[in-house]
């Protein structure tokens, strides 16, 4: 029988947590962290004692200030919570070395093999969590199966700090689930026909699926998918994060806004840090995911590719993506840029100075001067005013 | 999209600055030239006629020398809607003749000089333009140079404004706006002071401006009426011609034609044929008989003529309604004749107009749309980037036809608009909007009016081709009918459809009985003086009728108890938004209370209960009190119904009251009758009118009482009534007729009633294309559908609407030994079987779903739910002391509980202090019930209807005139109310 070795680490509401570690006042105090302490901003986490005030996600600041006067507003302090994150990161590799950050304030362990050191492996998810305590005084949950997709659902709707599910109980664990814990429900088309059908349960999707051929006329090209997740099958490996190799930016901006030169700014201050870390790795990318999250949930994004990594070049195709991927009049919120698919990058020498030498040696004079005085040290005019506006 | 000036304070800045002539400059238009006359006029100023001509290419002025000119203008104009792609001098090659040119553009100067001579064309130095540069230009051009104001805006600061109108119409924001696109920070409102200022080497710029006014065409009158054929032929044989026809209708109207009838309509004939208007009726009549239900309204229903032509369906004989309230010998001015046809036969009508007289001779009019405060603050937020819901949660609050300018301190102090979060964004979004509401949007085509010229209609107005494809004029309705131009009404109207389609299903359900029965046709039904639907009326029970199924008119029908054609013609006039108190009065003189007239002169107002409820007695009183002639009482009437002459209305109250009190009619009489008078502001009808749509209503009345399934289907197939599909599906089971599913073997693609059933339409269901169930209605010609497997092998459809149909239940019929689960997974089966179409087993859950799953069903598939009712499942968990509906009647005088669901709601204000009120209509599983909330109330729950549609309320039932009200103390939401009790 194999032994459950996957475990997903869930910290729920982290940024909350963080403050309140960081203020611990706050405990039990009705807090919100919200984008922008102005009017405009909105609530990005709360916790249990300001929902039981009213409030919700998403909801705007000044609305707030009129529902709950007794609610704390914290503004969103993106370096305190990806500090903490790095903590938590940290303390859970000393368990395994192979840890996937998923997202923050979530990671998947392996730990295969090294269960059998620690006895059990109750005990090793308990240990987990008390390093956690002890080296952030965060509050976690564990799910542990043996795979990812599972151990991930059972920290998403189970409410203990455990819970293990054995080898071979996946199916049975999923089936009085609803359809849309599985990813592949996701799918707008999957789940159209899911509700077509009236499956109300994961249990139902089984036993179509034993039916293989009728599950595949119904679920076309998703249905082998479908039918693995289903009966709690997940092939894909926890992968260490320089295995998983991207680099991701992302501002959320502290008031939502649709001013093109504030918004071009900061796209080109996320472009300056990508540019930075590719020419720290000597590489390029071949894949450049940008994307733009309006204020009413709407999200936009384009696909492109980075061929040169000095900053100009870098902005200048990062800023057209931008542009594609903003067809709306309306404001922005977040903007992102995930880069991957890194492939070498040759700095052939030139016997003339051509533009693009030029750029690299500005960018290198720029980065030296950042280097020593901080990253904020120098900015270009543009990127200031805007920084300095939203 | 450019300008921020309004007629009005254009006209009353230049006023004030002592200018004593004006030139309009619209852009591509003439789009507001007869409102600018005419305010010109009162302001005792000179209007020149211009436009600013653009293209793609170049640009330039143009102004009116003389009419030659204007209707070459008109032409100019009508090229660039045409083709704005080609230059300036392309356009004008062919038609300058009688207009100025002005241009600061050299190339263009230098096209146009090739065939217009130099005392025609001028080097415009407008703001913008270097002093130095235009000379030079002048030099080598050796034209005279002339200085324009070119203006846009009233003053510097509203340069921001005119920035977002900019970016409103390049669909963009403010800061992806080309600058191209806008003119500069200089283009306001300058007096000659400013002017010289600008222009401080150019004063002989600015004189030749004035040169150049004084040739300019100033003396404009629009006193003729242009009619379709004008020559002295055409009349005569007209005249002929009409008299033939109307005698020959009269003899079907009338079988036998008395010496009363033949009197009226030689009276009629002689003032039609001495006036000229023959071919005018003749062609009205021609377009009439291309259908059989229509109803002539407005003042044309008084005319005995237009009744045997079948224009009109109320004899005014019967109803002494007076000949001279449609034509008047002292009638300088063309009266329209609007006619009605069923909305879906209208398209049809105007095609065959625009084929007979051609596009040459036939334009529709157009409708101008101007931002509104809803639009404006809608636009504004699009162009600072919010989103559709933060939009919505303020426009909701504000009506369709709210006009207030005010718009930060309204929001700040009103009410309803107490939980919107007024943020910076928003500040600066309402103050945008403040400035430009009431800017001209863009033009749309008018629901019917039609303009026929005798020649060329590009000649007298500028037309352009609407998105919609047809030709339409520049002006809207009141410019058209102010500048001579004749004007015919061809309106849509539902429940000419509702009644036709009624028949026709009467006639299908009964057969053979229907067929020798009186009702089988439009214009035999005989509604008055019969009993049921008299009684029906009398109830209030008046849902579907038109024009009188709103809640206010049916609570008036049922606290009046009077319900003859008189007083429907009475009731159907008086309930306009600014007569309310008069209502009230009228209600208890109905009931017995004794009056008097207000002056033994105003003996006009006997038939009305001693108040003003028809346009004409406006009028009359006028005439009588005020001493004025016939015209001026006209325009007395006009300026209270046009929203464009509001401004006019003081002026006539001081005519009224100083005439008035110099024939010695005491102060506070005159104060009393004005009061009436003010209640037209708005709208407002004549009897004539009424009394047309009063037979309607009585017709529709009549179908409801003896024909109520197919009544109430074709009410709701047609759409467009005052309530939801659903209020009327309630009202049908109040009825004790039966709501059927959709069924593929039975329903067609709209309602259908018979006898105490309605089928529901294919079109009842969301998402289901009209051309799918054109699909499945052409297949069962062939044969009913004898099972599921029959109906999927032989339609040919898409999973998306098979999943639909499903849904819908339409397979439930000829599928019944399978659950709604089976089917589901049956249908889907057949369409993903890899294109074999082949069934697939069974599904492996047949339970039959849950009442909380079919409820959510049933409201994503038509809106609404069909099996149960709203409140349901909710009763079960309310304690007993909420009451029902049908109980309010015993509880009068207590304060109690109810349910309901949302049905309709119309906001309004008192009168005292304009508070704002509100009007509810709910309905609960047993009965439909009318509440008020008056302002403290509404104050404190008044947001809820923007968000809510079930409530719990408490409140006292109230009697009036027999009639139950709930006044509401609170409200609240159910679910939430619930959910809290837990």
């Amino acid at each position: 029988m194999i032994v459950p070795g996957v475990f997903h680490i869930r910290l729920k509401g982290l940024e909350l947590q963080a403050e309140r570690i960081m203020d611990p006042s706050l405990n039990k105090r009705p807090v919100a962290i919200i984008s922008s302490p102005r009017s405009n901003g909105r609530i990005l986490s709360l916790s249990s004692e300001a929902e039981e005030e009213g409030l919700s996600y998403g909801m705007k600041v000044s609305i707030i200030r009129k529902m709950s006067h007794g609610v704390q507003l914290l503004p969103y302090n993106h370096t305190l919570y990806a500090r903490v994150n790095n903590y938590v990161y940290e303390a859970v590799s000393t368990f395994s070395p192979v840890v996937e950050p998923e997202m923050m304030g979530r990671f998947y362990l392996d730990m295969n093999g090294m269960c059998l050191a620690r006895n059990h492996i109750h005990n090793a998810g308990l240990s987990i969590l008390k390093r956690i305590r002890e080296k952030t005084s965060l509050v976690g949950m564990v799910g542990i199966s043996i795979n990812k997709l599972v151990s991930r659902i059972v920290t998403s709707i189970v409410p203990e700090k455990i819970h293990k599910v054995q080898s071979g109980e996946e199916r049975k664990f999923l089936s009085p689930l609803m359809p849309p814990v599985l990813p592949t429900v996701k799918e707008k088309s999957v789940l159209r026909l899911l509700q077509f059908l009236w499956v109300e349960q994961v249990q139902q999707i089984q036993s179509m699926a034993d039916n293989v051929d009728e599950f595949r006329t119904f679920f076309g090209n998703h249905a082998v998918r479908l039918a693995r997740e289903a009966r709690g099958k997940d092939s894909s490996a926890v992968r260490p994060n320089q295995l998983r190799d991207h680099i991701v930016e992302q501002t959320v901006l502290p008031e939502d806004t649709n001013d093109q030169t504030v918004l071009h700014a900061i796209v080109k201050d996320l472009a300056e840090q990508v540019a930075f870390k590719l020419r720290q790795r000597r590489q390029m990318a071949k894949r450049v995911w940008l994307e733009v999250h309006y204020t009413d949930g709407h999200q936009g994004h384009r696909v492109g590719r980075i061929t040169e990594i000095d900053d100009t070049s870098v902005i200048e195709a990062c800023r057209k993506l931008f542009n594609k991927a903003n067809g709306r009049r309306n404001r922005i919120r977040t903007i992102l840029i995930d880069v991957s698919d890194f492939c070498p990058y040759v700095d052939q020498k030139n016997l003339f100075i051509t533009e693009n030498n030029r750029n690299m040696v500005i960018s290198k004079a720029v980065e030296k001067i950042r280097q020593k005085y901080g990253v904020r040290s120098l900015q270009t005019a543009d990127v200031f005013q805007a920084l300095g506006r939203v | 999209m450019r300008g921020l000036l309004s007629l009005t304070d254009l006209v009353s800045l230049s006023q004030l600055n002592g200018m004593d002539t004006l030139a309009l400059t619209d852009v591509n238009g003439l789009w507001g030239f007869i409102r600018f006359v005419q305010h010109c006029k009162d302001a005792g100023i000179f209007s020149i006629a211009g436009t600013n001509l653009i293209t793609d290419k170049d640009e330039a002025i143009l102004l009116v020398e003389n009419q030659y000119g204007y209707e070459n203008l008109c032409r100019a104009v009508s090229t660039v809607h045409d083709n704005p792609s080609q230059p300036v001098a392309d356009i004008l090659r062919k038609t300058h003749t009688g207009l100025f040119v002005l241009s600061h553009n050299k190339n263009t100067l230098e096209d146009l000089m090739d065939f217009i001579p130099d005392t025609h064309l001028f080097i415009e130095l407008r703001p913008g333009v270097q002093e130095s540069a235009a000379h030079c230009l002048s030099k080598k051009l050796k034209l005279e140079i002339v200085a324009t104001g070119d203006v846009y805006f009233r003053s510097p600061s509203d340069y921001d404004a005119h920035v977002t109108l900019r970016a409103i119409e390049k669909n963009t924001t403010l800061k992806q706006l080309d600058r191209s696109e806008c003119k500069s920070d200089q283009h306001w409102f300058r007096l000659e002071m400013d002017m010289v200022n600008l222009f401080p080497n150019s004063l002989d710029t600015l004189n030749n401006s004035r040169y150049l006014a004084d040739r300019c065409k100033r003396d404009w009158s629009f006193i003729n009426t242009i009619f379709p054929g004008l020559s002295l032929k055409e009349t005569y044989h007209s005249n002929k011609k009409l008299e033939e026809k109307v005698y020959t209708g009269a003899k079907i109207r009338y079988g036998e034609i008395n010496e009363i009838i033949r009197q009226r309509i030689q009276y009629e004939l002689s003032i039609i044929t001495q006036k000229g208007f023959s071919p005018y009726f003749l062609i009205v009549q021609d377009i009439v008989e291309q259908t059989r239900a229509t109803i002539g309204r407005g003042s044309a229903a008084a005319s005995i003529v237009s009744y045997c032509l079948f224009i009109t369906q109320v004899d005014p004989l019967l109803y002494t309604l007076q000949f001279e309230r449609f034509i008047h010998p002292e009638r300088e001015n063309m009266p329209d004749i609007d006619v009605d046809f069923p909305w879906d036969e209208r398209d049809n009508i105007l095609d065959y107009v625009f084929e007979k007289y051609g596009n040459n001779r036939t334009a529709m009019v157009s409708s101008q749309v101007l931002l509104k405060p809803r639009s404006a603050i809608r636009e504004v937020g699009k162009v600072h980037g919010l989103s559709n819901d933060e939009i919505k949660s303020i426009t909701k609050r504000i009506g369709w036809y709210d006009s207030r300018q005010d718009l930060e301190h309204w929001m700040r102090t009103d009410p309803r608009f107490a939980n919107i979060d007024l943020d910076d964004t928003l500040i600066r979004v309402l103050r945008e909007s403040e400035k430009i509401v009431g800017a001209f949007r863009y033009p749309s085509v008018h629901p019917g009016g039609i303009v026929i010229v005798p020649d060329e209609i590009r000649k007298y107005v500028p037309v352009l081709v609407a998105p919609k494809g047809v030709q339409i004029v520049e002006w809207e309705k009141d410019q058209v009918e102010d500048s001579g131009l004749l004007k015919i009404d061809l309106l849509g109207n539902r429940s000419l459809a509702v009644v036709r389609d009624t028949i026709r299903q009467v006639n299908l359900t009964y057969g053979e009985a229907a067929s020798q029965s009186r009702y089988i046709d439009y214009h035999q039904i005989q509604p008055l003086g019969d009993d049921k639907t008299e009684k029906l009326i009398k109830s209030g029970r008046t849902m579907g009728v038109f024009y009188i199924e709103s809640p206010a008119t049916r609570q008036l029908l049922a606290k009046a108890g009077i319900v003859d054609f008189e007083h429907i013609v009475i009731y159907s006039s008086i309930i306009r938004p600014a007569a309310n108190r008069f209502t009230n009065i009228m209600l208890s003189r109905i009931h017995g209370k004794k009056w008097d007239l207000l002056h033994s002169d105003l003996d006009f107002l006997t038939e009305s209960y001693g108040i003003m409820v028809y346009e004409e007695q406006v009028s009359m009183a006028a005439m009588v009190m005020a001493g004025f002639g016939y015209a001026e009482a006209e325009a007395l009437r006009k300026t209270m119904s046009r929203d464009s002459m509001q401004h006019r209305i003081l002026s006539w109250k001081k005519k009224f009251t100083a005439g008035s009190l110099r024939r010695g009619y005491a102060s506070k009489i005159i104060q009393n009758v004005w009061d009436m008078i003010s209640s037209f502001v708005g709208y407002s009808f004549c009897k004539p009118h009424s009394a047309s749509y009063a037979m309607l209503s009585f017709t529709c009345a009549y179908l409801k009482a003896h024909f109520t399934a197919e009544f109430l289907a074709a009410v709701i197939s047609n759409q467009g009534g005052f309530y939801s599909s659903y209020a009327y599906m309630s009202e049908a089971r109040r009825c004790g007729i039966k709501i059927l599913q959709p069924d593929v073997n039975q329903s067609n693609w709209e309602w259908r009633g018979e006898k105490n059933k309605i089928r529901m339409g294919f079109m009842s269901i969301k998402q289901l294309p009209k051309k799918t169930a054109d699909r499945i209605l052409n297949e069962r010609k062939a044969g009913e559908f004898d099972s599921l497997n029959d109906f999927l092998y032989r339609v040919d459809l898409d999973l998306a609407d098979a999943m639909v149909l499903t849904n819908a239940g339409c397979f439930l019929q000829i599928a019944p030994e399978l659950t709604h689960r089976d089917i589901a997974y049956h249908v889907a089966g057949f369409y993903l079987h890899l294109g074999k179409r082949e069934p697939l087993m069974a599904s492996p859950n047949s339970k039959k779903l849950t009442d909380e799953n079919q409820y959510r069903m049933e409201l994503e598939t038509f809106g609404y739910p069909l099996s149960f009712h709203p409140l349901t499942v909710y009763r079960t968990r309310l304690s007993r002391r909420i009451k029902y509906a049908k109980d309010i009647p015993k509880h009068v005088g207590q304060s109690i509980y109810l349910i309901g669901i949302y049905i309709t709601r119309k906001e309004t204000v008192t009168g005292g202090n304009s508070e704002p009120m509100e009007f509810l209509t709910l309905e609960d599983e047993t009965d439909i019930y009318e509440c008020v909330l008056f302002p403290d109330v509404f104050r404190e729950f008044g947001d809820i209807f923007h968000w809510e549609t079930l409530f719990i309320i408490r409140g006292v039932v109230e009697k009036s005139f027999g009639v139950y009200t709930m006044t509401i103390e609170k409200i609240a939401s159910l679910k939430r109310w619930i959910n809290k009790k837990r």
